[in-house]
């Protein structure tokens, strides 16, 4: 099921299927921090205010707004595929 | 033999400063990129018999040009003249980092890359075959820990034989897509996981502390306690070290007093002898006595926090309150910076990459009380206490505690409403992209922070201190030594000021004592001491005292706290405000924004009380 990313539980993985640009560059600034399509994301950590949330993308650990987390849609994936 | 010259690039947080501390030691000096504020640090070192002079560029995600950094690290690369780049990546985020030597390798330098901190990556279960990774890049690759040395010396032999290798010419389009594609490809070719529930139970380690740091009940208790825990830890420490300090110094003028005074005797000008000794020497050391103890204490504690991956964490959890100001996360690791020193705290907003965000960063710092201005808080709350509470005898200690952190939310309120008026006003736009990297959690190197810290930064804002200091001590000596109608200026200066300060319920003395102490904030209640001696005949040991004799009452306590919270930054900060923007505006902005509020603030209360009571 493709969704946007701040939609994903906390803990659980997606597969990330686009990543828009919104003419501020930040499309190439989400590249380069590895959120590239066909990674694997996970969003591990929530502000206590719930927003940035922080996600697990190539072993790091990535806080953004939800208004940049926006740009991100993601598939989701059923934990039995992941063999994590 | 030739002097050889390398660059050393890599993202943030790699370890990179580390390994260039570790070869070259204090043979480095840190300067300005010309016509830009970018900080690069140099440093030269010799491996057998080899000059090898090393560029640590800022750590950088990747050429694209987002902020001043990147850009002028990419600048460099392409314009400077280098023998090559040693490129540090951190080996557990291999498939990250590999983004930037992609990069770098498109632009056909010689390049010899670093898998630094192997032994974390072992931690996590990770194994990286090098050899095969050389094969896929097309250059040297030498895995090294570098906060122990290890491998750093075969990483220098690589260096030497660096620019005499021939470039292997690799094509990288066969792992098809785009550059962050392709380094996700040859990092899953190199990379093997060892051992799957090592990186489980580290990785759980990890998030059971981001839960206590972060979470939504213990991310604002455990800042404050560790806020509050520095605090006290700073006031403390320092008070032995400046009472120490003071010993020394106070010998050390007599000596030189001592000395210039035979000197005299033998036909030196006795003007000058009194401008050297009373002028420049007392206020030199004055503000040194004050000024360092509290930053040799608190920027080692703040580097400590830094290194752990703690700080980080403390921009997530504010992040939405700036959020909703219009202004970035990270400002909240530059205010706490501010605490240690103003000028440090503006030199950090360069963590903000948005140059809108930044601004604000910048022109707010001053709302946080420096170490400068922090005695001056301590000592009013303590007086407020006094007089309202208790008349006459001193104050619990746990009430003056509350009054303080009251004190801290205030600027801190203050610094969010500040940045809102900004958004709105003179910083109107689109609130930036917010990118934040949560670093893991590692043991902290104590020496080195310590040393670091003191070195980078405590002796850099005290030689600019004293480079100000020694002029403001020639104009307090010509102040107090040119007289008019027998009255020296100071005291001129005082008397005129007086209306004005009884405006905003202080009064001249005060005044002048601010305008006065614009070279460095400590030296406010000296001056305001000694100005109260010249006025009137009141004579009292005790400080408090001898302020309610000269008309002191809780409201001119209130109005001298709210105007040394926010009035204009010292002369250190307004340069550095003025570096840092390059804009004279942007400077003037700067010192009248926080010079406005303090007055709006003491205005307010004096008047009001005066219609009130």
């Amino acid at each position: 099921m493709e969704q946007k990313i701040w939609k994903l539980q906390i803990g659980s993985w997606g597969k990330i299927k686009n990543v828009e640009d919104n003419g501020r560059g930040i499309g190439t600034r989400l590249h380069e921090l590895g959120f590239v399509e066909g990674d694997m994301v996970m969003p591990a950590l929530r502000s206590p205010f719930g927003d940035p949330i922080a996600y697990q993308i190539r072993g790091a650990l990535i806080a953004l707004r939800r208004e940049d987390a926006d740009l991100i849609t993601v598939e989701t994936i059923e934990p039995e595929d992941m063999g994590i | 033999m030739k002097t050889l010259h390398f660059a050393l690039a890599g993202n943030p947080n790699v370890g990179k400063s580390t390994l260039f501390n570790y070869l070259t030691g204090l043979r480095q000096h840190t300067g300005n990129w010309p016509g830009k504020t970018v900080e690069v640090a140099q440093g030269l070192f010799t491996f057998r018999d080899q000059k090898i002079i090393l560029t640590d560029l800022p750590g950088t995600y990747s050429l694209c040009a987002h902020s001043p950094e990147e850009e002028a690290a990419k600048q460099f690369l392409q314009t400077g003249y280098i023998d090559g780049v040693i490129v540090v990546c951190d080996g557990s985020l291999l498939s990250r980092h590999l983004i930037l030597v992609l990069q770098l390798l498109a632009l056909k330098l010689p390049i010899l890359l670093c898998v630094n901190l192997i032994d974390e990556a072992e931690k996590r279960g990770i194994q990286i075959d090098y050899a095969k990774l050389s094969r896929c890049l097309g250059i040297p690759v030498l895995p090294c820990t570098a906060r122990g040395g290890k491998g750093v010396e075969t990483l220098c032999e690589a260096m030497l034989t660096l620019p005499s290798m021939e470039h292997a010419d690799v094509d990288y389009s066969a792992y098809g897509g785009d550059i962050p594609a392709q380094a996700q490809k040859i990092a899953e070719s190199v990379i093997s996981h060892t051992d799957n529930k090592k990186i489980k139970r580290y990785i759980a380690l990890e998030r059971r502390l981001d839960r206590l740091f972060t979470g939504p009940l213990t991310a604002y208790p455990t800042m404050a306690l560790l806020v509050l825990f520095v605090f006290w830890l700073t006031i403390s420490g320092a008070s032995y070290l400046s009472a120490g300090l003071e010993i020394v110094f106070s010998r050390f003028n007599g000596w030189v007093d001592g000395i210039l005074a035979g000197w005299v005797l033998r036909g030196f000008p006795v003007w000058l002898h009194t401008l050297l000794v009373d002028g420049i020497l007392l206020t030199v050391t004055q503000v040194v006595a004050v000024m360092l103890p509290p930053m040799a204490v608190f920027f080692p504690l703040f580097t400590l926090l830094e290194d752990m991956g703690y700080l980080p964490r403390v921009a997530f959890s504010l992040d939405r309150l700036f959020r909703g100001c219009g202004a970035c996360g990270k400002q909240a690791l530059t205010m706490l910076m501010g605490l240690g020193c103003n000028a440090a705290g503006v030199t950090g907003c360069r963590i903000i990459d948005a140059p809108r965000e930044r601004k604000m960063a910048i022109l707010t710092n001053v709302l946080m009380p420096c170490n400068g201005r922090l005695p001056m808080v301590l000592f009013l709350t303590g007086m407020l206490t006094g007089i309202i509470f208790s008349p006459g005898k001193k104050s619990a200690v746990g009430l003056r505690a509350v009054l303080i952190f009251l004190v801290l939310l205030m600027c801190t309120g203050m610094t969010l409403f500040l940045c809102r008026f900004l958004h709105k006003t003179m910083l109107r736009g689109e609130v930036s992209a917010f990118t934040l990297e949560l670093p893991s959690y590692r043991l902290p190197q104590v020496g080195q922070v310590v040393l670091r810290s003191v070195l980078d930064r405590t002796l850099l804002i005290l030689g600019r201190a004293v480079a100000v200091a020694a002029p403001a001590g020639v104009v307090l000596w010509l102040l107090h030594q040119i007289s008019w109608q027998d009255k020296s200026l100071f005291v001129w200066l005082m008397m005129l000021l007086d209306p004005v300060g009884q405006f905003f319920g202080m009064d001249g003395v005060i005044l002048a004592g601010f305008l006065l102490s614009l070279p460095a904030s400590e030296l406010f209640l000296p001056l305001v001491l000694s100005g109260y001696s010249m006025l009137s005949p009141v004579v009292s040991a005790d400080t408090e005292a001898l302020l309610i004799a000269n008309g002191w009452n809780g409201v001119t306590v209130l109005c001298v706290l709210c105007f040394t919270l926010f009035h204009w930054p010292c002369a250190t900060t307004i340069w550095t405000i003025y570096k840092e923007t390059g804009s004279l505006k942007w400077t003037l902005v700067g010192v009248l924004m926080p010079t406005l509020t303090g007055l709006c603030f003491c205005a307010l209360l004096h008047w009001g009380s005066v219609l009130l009571f």
